[in-house]
């Protein structure tokens, strides 16, 4: 699983501190999405989604490859 | 309160507990770190009920795997080592039954029994949170 958080963060001008406490989460987290070392709950996936007003898949990108 | 600031009363909390045990030990005053151990439990115990949405999940999935790595090496540590410690009261061996190694084999129950009580307590624990999360077989 990949994802564009940091891109998405950084477009809109925000340090990881302000998306993670606009979120609800800690900066570590932010850190461990953008880094691609933690793998979001579906739930946080939708609050960060939804505070970026796009689509999960959006942010968040499933690669087939990871399953086989 | 933010996860930050909730952060930062725990660490003072704990700054502030741990301090004042230690002077209390210091000076002796038995009775006032009883006190303040269990003022210090109750206060974290009322900001963590109070502000339980402030956990992070990531946090927790870590507390998660942290606590099942402990138990997957706790309980075979002390099992083996009750097993271990039984052997020789067992095995018929005059120096293990009597005198200065009695001890081993009252070691080797306790484990035993808090081997038998960790697995009891992961059982149980396991088959609550699979009622919880599971649901039944003839649900559907």
């Amino acid at each position: 699983m990949m994802n564009k958080l940091k891109i998405y963060r950084v477009t809109r001008n925000l340090t990881q501190e302000q998306l993670a406490d606009k979120i609800g989460v800690s900066r570590q987290t932010i850190i461990a999405i953008e880094s691609s070392r933690y793998l979001p709950s579906i739930t946080l996936a939708f609050k960060i989604a939804t505070f970026f007003k796009v689509n999960i898949e959006d942010i968040f990108i499933y690669q087939q490859e990871e399953n086989k | 309160m933010s996860i930050k600031k909730y952060k930062q009363v725990r660490v003072i909390a704990i700054l502030f507990m741990i301090s004042i045990v230690t002077i209390s030990i210091l000076l002796k005053l038995y009775l006032l770190t009883i006190v303040a151990i269990f003022t210090g439990i109750l206060f974290l115990s009322l900001v963590h009920t109070n502000n339980k949405n402030l956990i992070d999940e990531r946090e927790l999935s870590i507390q998660e795997k942290a606590a099942d790595f402990t138990y997957s090496i706790f309980a075979p540590t002390i099992g083996i080592g009750a097993f271990l410690l039984l052997i020789p009261s067992y095995s018929g061996l005059v120096v293990f039954s009597n005198g200065e190694f009695l001890f081993l084999e009252s070691l080797g129950v306790i484990f035993a029994y808090l081997t038998l009580f960790l697995i009891s307590l992961y059982s149980i624990s396991y088959f609550f949170l699979a009622k919880k999360f599971g649901g039944k077989k003839d649900d559907e």
